[in-house]
């Protein structure tokens, strides 16, 4: 128990004799107050940013702003350091869109209308559309109701109603994209067609926006072009002809699937869809997810029937992909998918092997003279009599981007060749409003009582700015401050983990080969040959590529290249402690050699294994940033050689212009770290080395 | 015994080491887990999709020139004969012979890599002496930080710092190529002219030289180096002045300097004629074995830079997955550095006079 005490107390005291050194050395003083700089940031990173590891809001797991985005405090800056007064934040113009009420209730929303004993609007509590939509906004209860209400007798008129927003958009630039949503119910009294019922007074429903006091401009019901999905249709009663602004009966968003293949295991695979009508589906699939492009083959499913069934093709593949996409090519004829008229369906299955299947529907179906019913994505309850539409505002030809899952439409009355957003905000900040125009079409007899009644919920409209954030944004608008911080994380695992591996085994490898001799060293010399003439960088992305980029991978393949530097010193040690006169004496008295090494020789070649521990760090995270700046990244975190790759990958030069910071941060970062390390190894070295220590 | 054995004895020892090494490179490249038909249709976001042509044709080349398919020893064999007989066919990606391929990028390599080396040691090792010199006072520990620093710095990202400054806003240097770009389109400058000219004396040839134009041509090509040279000397000078303080601190500490010193040498003396005497030995054969490392050495400053020579060829032939020139490319890295470690035993041999061979 003694002894014990003093061999700890004497251990301690060692250490604390050591501890006293180094904090003399200005050296490693400052390595060390680096690296638990930077652990700290690593430990902490959840508290000092709000985002994900890849930079995206945690909820809705999306970016939280558009692509290429300047830091925020760019605006302050003076024009000749790269700042720009021009920028504009994020603005989102509804504060509480989920439950929306007028001024006089208490709420955010002013209602004008000419027409006051016609039209009356309140806050409804119970009826509310059920779906959350996309943005995040969670579906509370509650929407604006408004009523149309015509006696008997009265002479039917056309009747406008306002619903309005104003505010003050305070920034000098215009938004780099608007973005919003709106939800309508319409309900009211019918007469009867044939089979299908109509509106007694269907409406006409638009929103604008605009300068208060200037031009108002459409910016729903749009336009959109090519064949993306969008494209919603006024709420409005057609009288059973297929008008040009209504969709047809036929689907139009493309249903796709991607596939994670996991061996195909003689099963054929195919796709099976679930629909009813007549006419052909044709499917394509490829590499790309982008339809159109890269089709590697298709298949045509025909249908003719008028019952809700199952009907499948065989793909026809022979060759194996990691990713697949599938997706409708075109449909001819009139079919309906996915929906029967009792049980909403998945629409999509595929079969064989261990398929993964991921879709996203968001389809219309427009029954003639009802109010359009949207289905929303699977789980979701269905909606009905709901018109969910959800778009972004831009210029499809400009590329407007970072919101993903949204459709772009063109502004009514803007030149489609002009981004909206600069149309609408000019350079001064100032009153605007958004606004809502019900148009009630009453023109029928007077003969009978006629009610419509327009619910209106979830109506937002997001003003996206071009600056974001700490450090801005990257290609996809995530917030790079973020990916900084995180980075940190992988760095110190990767560089520590590739670090304490490679010493364990060159140590132990180098101690046998040294003092061991004979075969141990004779490999060992001989592997070390080899990896001489091996190039390096080369080898490193061979096996990179070819096993695959995740990040333990990337750390067992640095060991297997780094390993016998290491060894090699820690042998020429052993060699020489293998001579000395302790050695001797021990073998004399009858020690064993697990006994030599581990009492004798490993405390005489600590020192190197401290100093390499430190000194390697540095090489494994340089090489893994060198790696992921190539392009070999683990997909699923983001590093900071990640983001250098982006930066001049997929940003170029006109975004290292705009935002220098998203290329000087990352490097910056590896490089302290790095030489934190070094300054560290470096300090041990002067310490612990005794050949420094006696010669100096 | 003596010299001429000790060389017999190395090179056989080389050449059954290269037989391993690319006995090795073989299996790395046959039994790697992964993919199996990834040489025949890469699938990552460089190499793209292949039309069914292309996929022929890689197949051909496979299965002809390498064995592709065939049971593992006919690969092994098929393989050898190619390295041994330097036959490698047809480079999928460049659609040229592999050697042409290969032979026309050298040069650019070796100005680049060669030249930025030479720079470095020529730095590297005066800087390193000086250090010594003024051994202890803050130029040394100054040399040694700054040394540090640069060494630990990730050498792509300085090359895109420079380009941000010294291309994106600046303006003063390019950013890509070897050479000038219209130089492609209107011709290279011409400093040497042979024109005919007719006189009653008979035919003459006359040789002009236009130093404008030399100028031109060198200038050139030096515009485009620069900035990658700047790189690789920055991120390694470094690295040879560390080394070469470090290998001088342990030759200042034997006992035949104490003697010098006490004979009464100048500092200076003792410095050139002893200590860079004895140091100088590691310091040469470094230089020697890293000449070896020359032409494979700087694939990241290549694609930086995209500048056309080796490295980026075989970055290229990774993404594209271009089985003809890795194999090749490996095999020259591995004649490379072996040739390199012989002569830098040589030179330990000639210039160390205390080793016998025997």
């Amino acid at each position: 128990m003694k002894i014990k005490e003093k061999q700890i107390r004497f251990t301690l005291n060692r250490f604390y004799g050591f501890l006293i050194t180094f904090l003399r050395n200005r050296k490693g003083i400052f390595g060390v107050v680096i690296i638990i700089g930077f652990v700290a940031v690593a430990l902490l990173s959840p508290f000092l940013t709000p985002y994900t590891p890849l930079g995206e809001e945690p909820l809705t797991r999306r970016p939280p702003a558009v692509k290429f985005c300047a830091p925020s405090w760019y605006r302050y800056l003076p024009e000749w350091l790269g700042g720009n007064p021009k920028l504009s934040e994020n603005f989102f113009i509804v504060n509480d869109p989920a439950v929306p009420k007028l001024d006089y209730e208490g709420g955010e929303w002013k209602f004008i209308t000419n027409k006051v004993d016609r039209i009356l609007a309140s806050h409804n509590a119970e009826i509310n559309c059920p779906i959350g939509d996309i943005a995040g906004y969670e579906s509370k209860n509650g929407s604006i109701e408004i009523r149309y209400i015509r006696e008997k007798g009265v002479i039917p008129q056309n009747c406008k109603a306002y619903l309005i927003k104003e505010f003050f958009y305070p920034y000098r630039g215009p938004p780099a994209e608007l973005s919003g949503n709106i939800a309508l119910l319409v309900n009211g009294s019918t007469f009867t067609v044939k089979n299908s019922e109509y509106l007694d007074v269907p409406v006409e429903v638009k929103v604008f926006i605009g300068r208060v006091g200037g031009k108002n401009f459409t910016i729903w019901p749009a336009i959109g072009t090519g064949e993306m999905p969008y494209g919603f249709p006024l709420v409005s009663n057609d009288n059973g002809v297929d008008s040009p602004d209504l969709p047809p009966l036929i689907e139009r968003a493309p249903l796709r699937g991607k596939l994670f293949k996991s061996g195909m295991e003689g099963i054929v695979p195919g796709i099976g869809i679930y629909a009813n009508g007549t006419g052909n589906i044709t499917f394509a699939y490829g590499i790309y997810p982008f339809p159109g492009m890269d089709k590697v083959g298709s298949v045509t499913i025909t249908l003719n029937s008028s019952i809700w069934d199952w009907h499948w093709a065989d793909l026809d593949l022979n060759w194996n992909y990691s990713t697949l996409f599938i997706w409708i090519e075109k449909i001819e004829g009139e079919i309906l998918y996915g929906y029967d008229d009792q049980v909403p369906h998945d629409a999509m299955v595929l079969r064989g092997g261990k398929w993964s299947v991921e879709y996203n529907k968001r389809y219309f179906i427009r029954v003639s003279g009802d109010p359009i019913v949207s289905k929303p994505a699977a789980g979701l309850e269905e909606v009905d009599g709901w018109l969910l539409s959800s778009a972004t505002i831009g210029n499809p030809q400009i590329g407007v981007g970072g919101i993903s899952g949204q459709s772009i439409v063109t502004a009514m009355d803007i030149d489609p060749r002009e981004n909206p957003a600069r149309v609408i905000f000019t350079e001064d900040p100032g009153k605007y409003l958004l606004g809502l125009e019900i148009t009630f079409v009453d023109e029928l007899s007077p003969e009978k009582d006629v009610k419509t009644t327009v619910y209106v919920d979830d109506f937002y409209l997001n003003l996206f700015g071009n600056s974001f954030g700490l450090m801005g944004t990257d290609h996809q608008g995530r917030d790079l401050f973020s990916q900084l911080i995180y980075g940190t994380r992988i760095s110190l695992y990767l560089g520590i983990a590739v670090s304490v591996m490679t010493v364990v085994l060159g140590l132990s490898v180098g101690l046998a080969a040294g003092y061991l001799g004979g075969i141990a060293d004779e490999l060992l010399m001989r592997f070390n040959d080899l990896m001489l003439c091996l190039p390096g960088l080369p080898l490193l992305i061979v096996l990179a590529a070819v096993i695959g980029t995740t990040i333990e991978n990337l750390m067992i393949v640095m060991v297997l290249i780094g390993w016998n530097g290491f060894a090699r010193v820690v042998r020429s040690m052993a060699l020489s402690l293998k001579e000395r006169p302790f050695v001797e004496a021990a073998k004399s008295v009858g020690a064993g050699t697990g006994y030599i090494l581990w009492r004798h020789i490993l405390p005489n070649v600590m020192a190197i294994v401290y100093v390499s521990l430190a000194t390697s760090v540095p090489g494994a995270v340089t090489a893994e940033a060198s790696l992921s700046w190539l392009g070999f990244y683990d997909p699923t975190r983001m590093s900071w050689g990640r983001m250098l790759h982006n930066i001049s990958h997929l940003g170029g030069a006109a975004q290292a212009i705009v935002n220098p910071l998203w290329v000087l941060a990352p490097g910056l970062s590896i490089s302290l770290l790095a030489v934190a390390f070094i300054l560290l190894g470096y300090a041990l070295d002067d310490i612990l080395n005794p050949r420094l220590r006696l010669r100096r | 015994m003596g010299l001429r054995a000790f060389l017999a004895k190395r090179v056989v020892y080389s050449v059954f080491l290269l037989l391993l090494v690319i006995m090795v490179d073989f299996f790395l490249f046959i039994l790697m887990p992964g993919d199996p038909t990834i040489f025949l249709a890469p699938i990552d976001p460089a190499g793209g999709i292949l039309s069914p042509e292309e996929r022929k044709e890689r197949e051909e080349i496979l299965k002809r020139v390498w064995g592709y398919g065939d049971p593992y020893y006919v690969q092994l064999m098929k393989y050898m004969r190619n390295l041994l007989t330097w036959t490698f066919g047809k480079s999928i990606l460049y659609k040229t012979d592999v050697t042409k391929a290969m032979f026309w990028r050298i040069p650019y390599t070796l100005l680049l890599i060669g030249g930025s080396t030479i720079i470095s040691i020529i730095i590297g090792v005066i800087l390193g002496v000086m250090a010594v010199q003024k051994r202890g006072g803050i130029f040394d520990s100054g040399a040694v930080v700054t040394s540090l620093v640069f060494n630990a710095l990730p050498s792509f990202w300085i090359g895109m710092v420079f380009l941000l400054i010294f291309y994106i806003n600046l303006g003063w240097f390019p950013n890509a190529g070897a050479f000038p770009r219209e130089w492609a389109l209107k011709g290279f400058p011409t400093p040497v002219t042979i024109t005919n000219s007719v006189s009653l004396d008979g035919l003459r040839l006359v040789l002009t030289l236009d130093s404008g134009q030399f100028i031109k041509l060198i200038g050139g090509y030096l515009r485009h180096l620069f900035l990658p040279m700047a790189t690789l000397v920055i991120v390694t000078a470094g690295g040879w002045l560390i080394f070469t303080r470090a290998s001088m601190l342990e030759v200042l500490g034997e006992d035949y300097v104490l003697t010098a010193k006490a004979k009464g040498l100048t500092e200076r003396g003792v410095m050139f004629k002893h200590v860079l005497k004895n140091a100088s030995l590691p310091i040469v054969t470094s230089i020697a074995l890293s000449f070896g490392f020359v032409l494979g050495g700087a694939l990241i400053t290549e694609a930086v830079f995209t500048y056309p020579g080796l490295g980026q060829m075989t970055f290229q032939a990774i993404m594209y997955r271009d089985y003809s020139i890795l194999m090749a490319f490996f095999y020259v890295m591995s004649i490379c550095v072996i040739i390199a470690n012989i002569i830098a035993d040589l030179l330990y041999g000639v210039l160390d006079p205390r080793i016998r061979y025997g």
